[in-house]
């Protein structure tokens, strides 16, 4: 498991469609929020870096969040169970890819 | 992991997060958070500092290593591994701490099965385990013997961008002052030599003057010769974020392809490979035509020149050389629309502030220098220079180009301080810092005047002993793997495997194959040491974790060759146990040598760095002296205060000086846009081929084809064809091409795309797999002044070899096909 702790930086009128949006995934909590300049930090879940990405998709795709940045990650499992499986951590492939934004 | 140790490791993420984003942690919490249950949000209170131990004993400061941007982490480590990376919300240069995909996956690097962990000798054309003592042993034989029967010269030296300062520096030391050899290079010539050999004749000086702080100053961007968005992700987003916050600010793209870069721009500017200078030509004609040139920073600050620059000429001569770049006649060279150049001529010249980026795609072609010399032509008749905002500025493609091979001057005709080895006060006064005399191995006892050859003559002159007509015998490679990046690979696959090649990395590559011995090394977090970015900005990486059992620092392995070759008392820190002490002493025999360059890093002593969460750019006299963001500026830049000290004369009255040249002036040059060797398309070969950056990759794959993020997005390299060359070509995506050229060929899929131009295509050069190394296609034609290969330029023909195949294999070489390099 992996978690994130990232930045969304979104458009102070559409403070309640962020909340719906961020709603409709479980593996995401606010921690703090700028309501009045459009800030808000949220730690993420995710089984892998695939999870996180899928997620900026999603969020990316919204005209009102004007950007979704990653500040910091912590992967302490994900180093154990390569090093005693000696396998780096993958994704699902089964999964389609989607290449990831630029911004 | 148990539900409170999770919600303390979030608490702790979170509030470096809140301080990165400028929120309190007294800030309002979502009552209603979308949680999974109550009791998994983060405790509120919980404190930062418990939640911090929780989740890491400690936080270590770092530079990313995964591209040449050089943002500012924090490592993580908990139990002596590695478990966290965070963004360090200080730094000048990932401006709050944000980071990108390829450095928040850095861990998978450090901890990956195939890191190498025991030295390599081929025995018997296999390359077999042995203990640190007898690789060392077989390369000190060799080497001595190697001086003894070919002399001194015989035995080069090849690093890298990602090497420490103090790894370049005791390097170079030991080449140019104990062997008295100067043939030594580094893979920065491949990329930015260009871009030293602009500013040098430009300005008389290396390096730009200005800094990334420069990106939220300007009021007009010009991004050329340069994929941003891919192969510089972090200041890309600098640039893009100022640009929504600022829409007035304009950006303009100048590319042969559309990239991701374009999209943020108010102005693409196509051009055809290899012809971008006429479009510069063209821009200051225009400028000029139209009374926008400032006339004061001309009059005061402008050297018009012809020729290398020893000639000098007028403003009206300059006004006469490029009369014949009309918009029209740029438009008919580059494929630049007319009514583009005229936009980006009066963008650039009436913004207030124009800062220029550039990269590889100006810096890696046969008319290199010329390129760069034509954008600084621009900056200085349009007085953007030496205000905030304004300035030319080279990115570098790697993390320590600048810092570690530029200033300590680890290329074959340069010295510490980025000054010429043929230059004599400067040799005279290296050789007495170092004490040559007393200590060099070489008879001579000096620094050989001659400088050594650039990498490509280096690599075209390395082979084995039964080869006359190839004087280098063995060599040193660290941190780079030539096999895969050398221009025209046929020709030089034989000679690293002919020659005696010592490797030293971290995993198997394409050039430990063909190696007589390789060495595995340690990993950046696992030993520490300075690295300086474009900005001249030198930051320290501390050691964080032990590294890896078997594994060894390269200045470890610096001071092995060093002792063994009779330099122990020459490299004074080659006696020392401890990693960090060695880097601290390397460090500060390097920053003596340079004190009193323009380069001088005096003031950060390894103290500072340890304490300066944004490290110090250049020029730094003094412990309390901040570092400069400006160079040439009274006021902001300290060579002012003391000029004598550097070697310059600066008239008392003068606000702004350019010191690198005796007159204080910047050479404009006249540099006629015609590519001098860039190849051609003929009938037989009727494409042009440009080869580039994809965001998810770096270099030849090494680290970021082994982190599976990285490597689904891009498994494979593959040739992307204008949708119209498709068509005549009756190609549909994915079929399977092969790409040719006079030199060799490459198969591969392809991409039908409409964002390049007709009759151009473009291939990613990350990708392992023999059959896809495009510098097995690309032309080493070299720049006549730089040296730096052409790899934007090649002529090639396509032809389908098959429908569409499985070839997304994300390709490595492992540890077993060590001994079979078959390159296919
Ligand atoms: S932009 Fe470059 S230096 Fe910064 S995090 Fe990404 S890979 Fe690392």
């Amino acid at each position: 498991m992996i978690i994130a702790a990232s930045i969304l930086y979104f458009q102070e009128d559409h403070y309640d469609d962020l909340i719906k949006l961020i709603n409709q995934h479980k593996n995401i909590e606010i921690t703090n929020e700028d309501k009045e300049n459009g800030k808000m930090v949220v730690t993420i879940e995710a089984e892998n870096n695939k999870d996180i990405e899928d997620l900026e998709e999603i969020f990316h795709n919204c005209d009102f969040i004007i950007d979704f940045t990653h500040h910091a990650f912590y992967f302490g499992d994900e180093v154990e169970k390569a090093e005693t499986t000696g396998i780096i951590p993958d994704f699902d492939i089964k999964k389609p890819f989607t290449k990831k934004k630029i911004l | 992991m148990d539900i409170s140790r999770r919600n303390l490791i979030k608490s702790t993420l979170a509030a470096s997060a809140a301080a990165a984003a400028g929120l309190s942690l007294g800030c309002k919490k979502k009552e209603a958070a979308p949680t999974t249950a109550a009791t998994e949000t983060p405790a509120a209170t919980t404190t930062a500092a418990s939640a911090s131990t929780v989740a890491v004993d400690k936080w270590v400061k770092g530079v990313c290593r995964m591209c040449g941007t050089g943002c500012s982490i924090y490592v993580g480590v908990k139990d002596g591994k590695m478990v966290a990376i965070k963004g360090n919300v200080d730094s000048k240069t990932n401006t709050k701490g944000f980071l990108c995909i390829k450095g928040m996956n850095i861990w998978k690097v450090a901890y990956h099965p195939d890191r190498l962990t025991t030295p390599l000798i081929r025995k018997n054309g296999k390359l077999e385990p042995a203990t640190w003592d007898e690789a060392l042993t077989l390369i000190e034989t060799k080497f001595k013997e190697f001086h003894k029967k070919y002399g001194y010269d015989s035995v080069a030296y090849y690093g890298s961008g990602q090497c420490t300062t103090e790894e370049s520096y005791t390097f170079n030391k030991i080449w140019k002052g104990g062997f008295g050899s100067n043939m030594m290079d580094g893979n920065p010539r491949l990329c930015m030599a260009s871009a030293v050999a602009g500013y040098l004749s430009s300005f008389g000086s290396d390096e730009p003057a200005g800094a990334y702080e420069d990106i939220e100053n300007a009021k007009c961007i010009f991004i050329t010769g340069s994929n941003t968005s891919e192969a510089h992700p972090i200041l890309f987003r600098r640039i893009s974020s100022y640009k929504r916050q600022n829409p007035d600010v304009k950006i303009i793209v100048c590319e042969p392809r559309k990239t991701q870069t374009s999209k943020i721009a108010d102005l693409w500017m196509p051009s055809l490979p290899g012809t971008d200078l006429a479009i510069f030509n063209g821009m200051a004609r225009e400028i000029i035509k139209n009374d926008w040139h400032d006339k004061e920073f001309i009059a005061r600050h402008a050297r018009f020149t012809q020729g290398d620059g020893t000639e000098a000429s007028t403003f009206d001569e300059y006004i006469k050389f490029i009369e014949k770049y009309t918009p029209e006649y740029v438009e008919k060279v580059t494929g630049c629309p007319a009514a583009s150049v005229k936009q980006a001529a009066e963008w650039f010249a009436k913004s207030g502030a124009t800062l220029s980026l550039w990269c590889m795609g100006l810096n890696q072609r046969s008319n290199g220098v010329w390129a760069n010399n034509l954008i600084h032509n621009l900056h200085v008749i349009t007085g953007n220079i030496g205000k905030p905002g304004a300035d030319p500025f080279s990115l570098t493609g790697q993390p320590n180009a600048c810092g570690g091979v530029r200033e300590t001057g680890s290329l074959a005709h340069l010295l510490p301080g980025c000054r010429p080895v043929a230059v004599e006060p400067w040799r005279k006064y290296v050789e007495s810092y170092w004490k040559v005399a007393e200590h060099s191995i070489n008879p001579s006892k000096a620094i050989n005047p001659k400088p050594g050859f650039p990498a490509v003559k280096l690599f075209s002159s390395l082979g084995g002993e039964n080869e006359a007509d190839k004087p280098v015998k063995a060599i040193l490679i660290s941190t780079t793997n030539p096999a895969q990046t050398l221009p025209n690979l046929n020709k030089f696959v034989p000679n690293i495997k002919n020659a005696f090649t010592v490797v030293i990395d971290i995993f198997p590559t394409r050039t430990a194959q063909l190696a007589s011995v390789v060495l595995p090394a340690s990993f950046l977090y696992e030993k520490g040491g300075v690295y300086g970015c474009s900005e001249r900005r030198s930051f320290l990486t501390q050691k964080a974790i032990e590294p890896l059992e078997g594994t060894k620092a390269d200045l470890w392995i610096a001071c092995q060759i060093a002792k063994r070759m009779g330099l122990e008392k020459f490299i004074a820190w080659s006696n020392e146990e401890d990693i960090v002490k060695m880097a601290e002493m390397a460090w500060n025999d390097y920053i003596g040598c340079t004190a009193n360059t323009e380069k001088t890093l005096a003031g950060a002593t390894y103290k500072r760095l340890m304490e300066s969460t944004t490290g110090v750019q250049w020029p730094c006299p003094s412990e309390d002296h901040p570092g400069t963001y400006k160079r040439y500026v009274r006021g902001m830049d300290p060579v002012f205060d003391d000029p004598k000290k550097y070697g310059y004369e600066i008239p008392e009255d003068a606000d702004m000086f350019f010191y690198g040249r005796k007159d204080g002036k910047i050479n404009v040059f006249m540099r006629d846009a015609e590519p001098k060797a860039s190849e051609k398309i003929s009938k037989e070969y009727p494409f042009l081929m440009t080869t580039g950056r994809v965001i998810e990759q770096w270099h030849t794959g090494t680290m970021t084809m082994r982190i599976p993020e990285t490597a689904a997005a891009h498994p494979n390299s593959y040739i992307e064809i204008h949708v119209n060359d498709a068509k005549k070509l009756g190609l549909s995506q994915g079929d399977m091409v092969k790409v040719e050229s006079v030199r060799g060929e490459n198969v591969l899929p392809v991409r039908v795309v409409n964002m390049t131009l007709e009759g151009v295509c473009f291939v990613p050069m990350h990708d392992q797999k023999g059959a896809r190394m495009v510098n097995f296609i690309c032309n080493d034609v070299v720049d006549a002044t730089s040296g730096e290969p052409d790899y934007k330029v090649s002529a090639v023909k396509i032809t389908k070899v098959s429908g569409p195949q499985k070839v997304d294999d994300k390709f490595v070489v492992t540890k077993s096909e060590l001994d079979s390099p078959t390159f296919s």
